[in-house]
C-alpha cells in the first residue's frame, strides 16, 4: 500500500510544510503539481508515466476542441489503452480462448510480445476520469482551458492509486478554493480523517486479512458458526480496506484544503440493494450510472432493454476490478440483484405488492437479504466460481 | 472560521504533534533498554513465526544488559538447531552451556528459525565488538554458498543495524552492497532501497522500537495464528511453549522419503566422482562459498567465531549408501576446511550422535542438546579463554 510506505511519509513530511508555507496560491500549484508529478513518477516509472501523459495530453487538446466526435474518438482511444494495458491477456487467453483455443493461444502469444509486464500504475483511475471529462466536454461543459488544471485534476496525488473518481468541475472549483484558503480547520479535519483510514487500514483490515489468509484454505473444516463469522470478515474486510484508503486520500486532500467527493456512506445498513449502491464505493456507480448505463439508454426503453441495460453496466463495472470471470459474475450477480429490486413491486405480482408495501413501513426488514446478498457476492468477487459455490453450499447447509 | 472552532483546530494539530514528538522520545528511549523479560531464546511467539519482528535493539539489549566487566559474551546465532527446536524452554541446550562455561560467560541464544549464520546473532556480535565488549559467536550453516544477511528472511536486522552504524567495518561486504545498488536488476534495487529508507527513517524516528516495545509490555494490534485466542495481549503473557522431543519410538514417522532427499542433499551436489573412486568438490559452489564467506564476515570477528556444520540424524545417515555416505563425510570435510580458511573455527556438529539424540532429521532432542552444548563448550575454550 503506497499511503503507508516509508517513502510516502517522507514525501508528505516535505510536501505538505512548503504547501502550507508558500502564501500565494499560484506558487501553492507550483508545489502541488511538483509533488504530484514526483509522486506519480517514484510510484509508476518512466513506463507507467509516459502512456499516461500520452492518453492525458490527447484528452486535454481534444477537449479544448469541444467537438464531440473527437471527443468520442478520444473516450475510444482511453478505452483501448484500458484494454490493452489491462485486459488484453483476458480477452485473448478466457475470452478468445473460450471461443477458440487456437486462437486463444494466438492471440496471447501477440499480447505478451506487445504488453508490459504490468500496467501503467492506476490506470483504470486514469481512464475513467479522463472519459468522464471528455463526456461532459461532449455533453457541451467547459473544458479545463489552463494545463495545470487540467494536470492537477489528472495526477492529483491523493486519489491517484486508488480513487475516489473525481469529477473535473467539482475538483477544479475544490482546488481553487483549497489552494486560496487551506487553512487550520482543513488540516485539523484531514488529519482526523486519515487517521481513521489508517486505523480502518493497517489495525482493521490488516488483521481480518490475515485471518482470511489463515482460515480460508480450511474452509470446508470449519464450524457453522465459524463459517458464517469467516464470511464476516470477509466482507468487513473489503470496506475497511477499501474505505480506509478512500478516507486516507480524502483527507490528504483535505489537509491541502481540497474536498474530494466521498466514496462510502456506511454501505452495510443499506436496507435494498439500490441503497447499498448508493453508499458503496459511490465514486464508481455514480460513474457507471453517468457514462454506462444513462447513456445505454437508462430506463427509457422499456423494461426489457432497462434490464439489459443494469446487467451490461454491472458486468463492466465487475470488470474493472479485475481482468477475470469471478469479477464478471460478481458484477452480474450485483446487475440481476438490483434489476430484482427495481422491479419486483410491479412484476411479481401481489406478493410483490404485499413485500414493497412491508418494506416501505418498515425499510429494516431489507438490512437482513440485503447484507446476505451482499456477503454472499464477495464470495464470488473474492474466489473462483465453483470455490465459491463450494462455500456457499456450506454456509446454506449449515454443517 | 469562528474563534473557537479555530482554537479546537490548533489544540488538536498541537496535541498531534507533541503526540508524535513523545512517540520518537519514547522510541529512542526504547532503543536502550527494550528487551524480553526472562529471556532464554526467541521462540515462536516473539520472532517473525508470528509477526514479532525485534528490532536489532531489542537482540542487543539481551546481551548488554547481562553482560559485566570481565565477562565473555557468547552470541548464538545461526537457525532452529540451534534456536533449540525439540528442547523445551527448561531442556535448552544453551542453558546446558552456560553451566558447562561458567560466570565468566554470558551466553545468549539470539538463533532464528530458518536463519543463516550472517544474520541476526552475527550483527549483535558485531556491534558488541564494537563498543569493545569480548564476544564468542556461534553459529551454524549448511554446506555450499552462504546468503547475505540482507538478502534473506532477516534482512531488516542488517538494515536496523547499519542504519544504526552498529556494524564493523567490513570493505568486502561495503564493496558487494555498493555494487547491487548500482547494477542489480532494477527490482532488487528498488527492494534495497525501501529497506534501506525504512531502517534510516526508523534510526531517525524510533517507531520499531516504540512499536515493539508496546507489543511485547503493554498490547499488541496484530492478530497471527499463533496467538489467536489473545492476540491483542502484550506478548509478554505468551510463554515459550516449545515442547520437548516425543519419546524415541514416535520420532521419525512423517516425511520419511522427504528427509532423504534432503540428507543426500546436503552433500549430493558439492561434490562429484574425481574418476579414481574418491571424490571431489564441485568447483561452482565451492567458489562461491569461498566468496560469501570473505564479503559476509569482518576480519574482526572471524576468530571469534564458531561454526558449526550440522549434521543429520543417522537414522536417515545410516540409510545413505556406502556411496554416499563417503560423499557426505568428503563434503562436510571440505567445507570444514573452507570455514577454517577464512580464519573460521569451524567443526562438524552430530556426526557421533545416536538416533535417539534427534528430535526429528536435523533438530536435537534434550540427549542431542546437552551433547552439543559440551562440543561447544570444549571448542570455545579451546578458541578462547577468558
Amino acid at each position: 500500500m503506497i499511503f503507508t510506505s516509508h517513502w510516502f511519509l517522507l514525501f508528505a513530511a516535505a510536501f505538505f510544510p512548503v504547501y502550507w508555507l508558500v502564501w500565494h496560491p499560484w506558487l501553492r500549484r507550483v508545489v502541488l503539481i511538483t509533488a504530484c508529478g514526483w509522486f506519480h513518477w517514484h510510484y509508476a516509472g518512466p513506463a507507467g508515466v509516459l502512456p499516461i501523459i500520452f492518453l492525458g495530453v490527447v484528452t486535454y487538446l481534444v477537449a479544448l476542441s469541444r467537438r464531440p466526435w473527437w471527443c468520442h474518438a478520444a473516450i475510444a482511444l482511453n478505452v483501448a489503452a484500458l484494454a490493452f494495458y489491462k485486459y488484453a491477456v483476458f480477452l485473448s487467453a478466457d475470452v478468445l480462448g473460450a471461443l477458440h483455443a487456437g486462437w486463444g493461444v494466438a492471440a496471447l502469444a501477440r499480447v505478451e510480445a506487445w504488453k508490459p509486464a504490468a500496467p501503467p500504475l492506476a490506470i483504470s483511475f486514469f481512464v475513467f476520469e479522463f472519459v468522464h471529462y471528455l463526456m461532459e466536454i461532449g455533453r457541451g461543459g467547459q473544458p479545463l482551458r489552463r494545463p495545470d488544471q487540467f494536470t492537477l485534476f489528472a495526477i492529483f496525488f491523493p486519489t491517484l492509486v486508488a480513487g475516489p473518481i473525481k469529477r473535473y468541475r467539482q475538483f477544479s472549483d475544490s482546488l481553487d478554493t483549497g489552494l486560496k484558503s487551506v487553512g487550520l480547520a482543513d488540516i485539523a479535519a484531514g488529519a482526523q480523517r486519515v487517521a481513521l483510514g489508517f486505523f480502518k487500514k493497517l489495525v482493521l483490515a490488516d488483521n481480518l486479512t490475515a485471518m482470511i489468509s489463515t482460515y480460508q484454505g480450511q474452509f470446508a473444516a470449519l464450524t457453522p458458526a465459524q463459517a458464517w463469522l469467516f464470511l464476516a470478515a470477509l466482507g468487513l474486510r473489503i470496506l475497511f480496506d477499501f474505505s480506509g484508503y478512500s478516507d486516507i486520500a480524502i483527507g490528504l486532500a483535505r489537509v491541502a484544503g481540497i474536498r474530494i467527493p466521498e466514496n462510502f456512506n456506511f454501505p452495510y445498513l443499506a436496507v435494498s440493494l439500490r441503497d447499498f449502491w448508493s453508499r458503496w464505493h459511490i465514486s464508481l456507480s455514480t460513474w457507471i450510472r453517468d457514462y454506462v448505463y444513462i447513456p445505454l439508454g437508462g430506463n427509457r426503453h422499456g423494461r426489457g432493454r432497462q434490464v439489459l441495460n443494469a446487467i451490461i453496466a454491472f458486468g463492466l463495472c465487475g470488470l474493472w476490478h479485475g481482468a477475470a470471470w469471478h469479477f464478471v459474475l460478481w458484477g452480474l450477480w450485483h446487475g440481476f440483484g438490483l434489476v430484482i429490486n427495481t422491479s419486483y413491486a410491479t412484476q411479481f405480482g401481489h406478493t410483490g405488492v404485499w413485500l414493497a408495501g412491508l418494506l416501505k413501513r418498515w425499510p429494516a426488514l431489507g438490512w437482513l437479504p440485503t447484507t446476505l446478498f451482499v456477503g454472499f457476492g464477495w464470495l464470488l468477487f473474492f474466489y473462483e466460481p465453483a470455490q465459491a459455490w463450494a462455500m456457499t453450499l456450506k454456509l446454506l447447509s449449515f454443517r | 472560521m469562528p474563534a473557537t472552532a479555530r482554537a479546537r483546530s490548533l489544540a488538536l494539530l498541537l496535541g498531534l504533534a507533541a503526540g508524535f514528538a513523545g512517540a520518537v522520545f519514547e522510541g529512542h528511549r526504547a532503543a536502550h533498554y527494550s528487551k524480553p523479560s526472562g529471556f532464554r531464546r526467541l521462540h515462536q511467539r516473539i520472532s517473525p513465526e508470528s509477526s514479532f519482528y525485534p528490532p536489532f535493539s531489542m537482540l542487543e539489549n539481551l546481551a548488554l544488559a547481562r553482560w559485566q566487566p570481565g565477562k565473555t559474551v557468547v552470541i548464538i546465532g545461526g537457525n532452529s538447531v540451534l534456536e533449540g527446536a525439540g528442547q523445551s524452554a527448561d531442556h535448552l541446550w544453551s542453558l546446558r552451556l552456560q553451566e558447562l562455561l561458567g560466570d565468566r560467560y554470558v551466553v545468549v541464544n539470539l538463533a532464528f528459525s530458518g536463519a543463516y549464520p550472517s544474520e541476526g546473532g552475527a550483527l549483535v556480535a558485531e556491534s558488541l565488538l564494537k563498543r569493545h565488549i569480548p564476544v564468542l559467536y556461534v553459529a551454524n550453516a549448511a554446506n555450499g554458498p552462504q546468503a547475505r544477511p540482507y538478502e534473506s528472511t532477516y534482512g531488516w536486522l542488517f538494515w536496523d543495524a547499519r542504519a544504526h552504524d552498529r556494524l564493523l567495518f567490513n570493505p568486502a561486504r561495503t564493496a558487494e552492497l555498493d555494487l547491487r545498488f548500482t547494477s542489480a536488476l532494477p527490482v532488487v534495487r528498488a527492494q534495497l532501497r525501501t529497506s534501506e529508507l525504512s531502517a534510516r527513517l526508523n534510526a531517525l524516528l524510533g517507531f520499531e522500537e516504540l512499536w515493539h516495545h508496546v507489543a511485547y509490555r503493554h498490547f499488541s494490534t496484530i492478530w497471527t495464528f499463533v496467538t489467536r485466542d489473545r492476540f491483542w495481549r502484550p506478548r509478554q503473557d505468551f510463554p515459550d511453549w516449545g515442547p520437548d522431543a516425543p519419546p524415541p519410538d514416535q520420532r521419525y514417522r512423517d516425511n520419511f522419503d522427504v528427509e532423504m532427499i534432503i540428507t543426500r542433499g546436503a552433500s549430493q551436489t558439492f561434490a562429484e566422482p574425481d574418476g579414481q573412486g574418491g571424490w571431489r568438490a564441485a568447483a561452482g559452489p565451492l567458489h562461491q562459498a569461498d566468496i560469501d564467506i570473505e564479503e559476509i564476515f569482518p576480519q574482526l570477528l572471524r576468530p571469534r567465531m564458531l561454526l558449526l556444520l550440522s549434521q543429520s540424524s543417522p537414522y536417515y545417515r545410516d540409510r545413505l549408501t556406502p556411496e554416499e555416505r563417503a560423499r557426505d563425510t568428503f563434503v562436510f570435510r571440505t567445507y570444514e576446511q573452507v570455514w577454517r580458511r577464512h580464519g573460521i573455527h569451524a567443526v562438524i556438529a552430530g556426526s557421533d550422535f545416536t538416533a535417539d539424540d534427534f528430535a526429528d532429521r536435523i533438530h536435537l532432542a534434550p540427549a542431542g542438546g546437552q551433547k552439543l552444548a559440551e562440543l561447544v563448550a570444549r571448542e570455545l575454550r579451546q578458541l578462547h579463554s577468558p
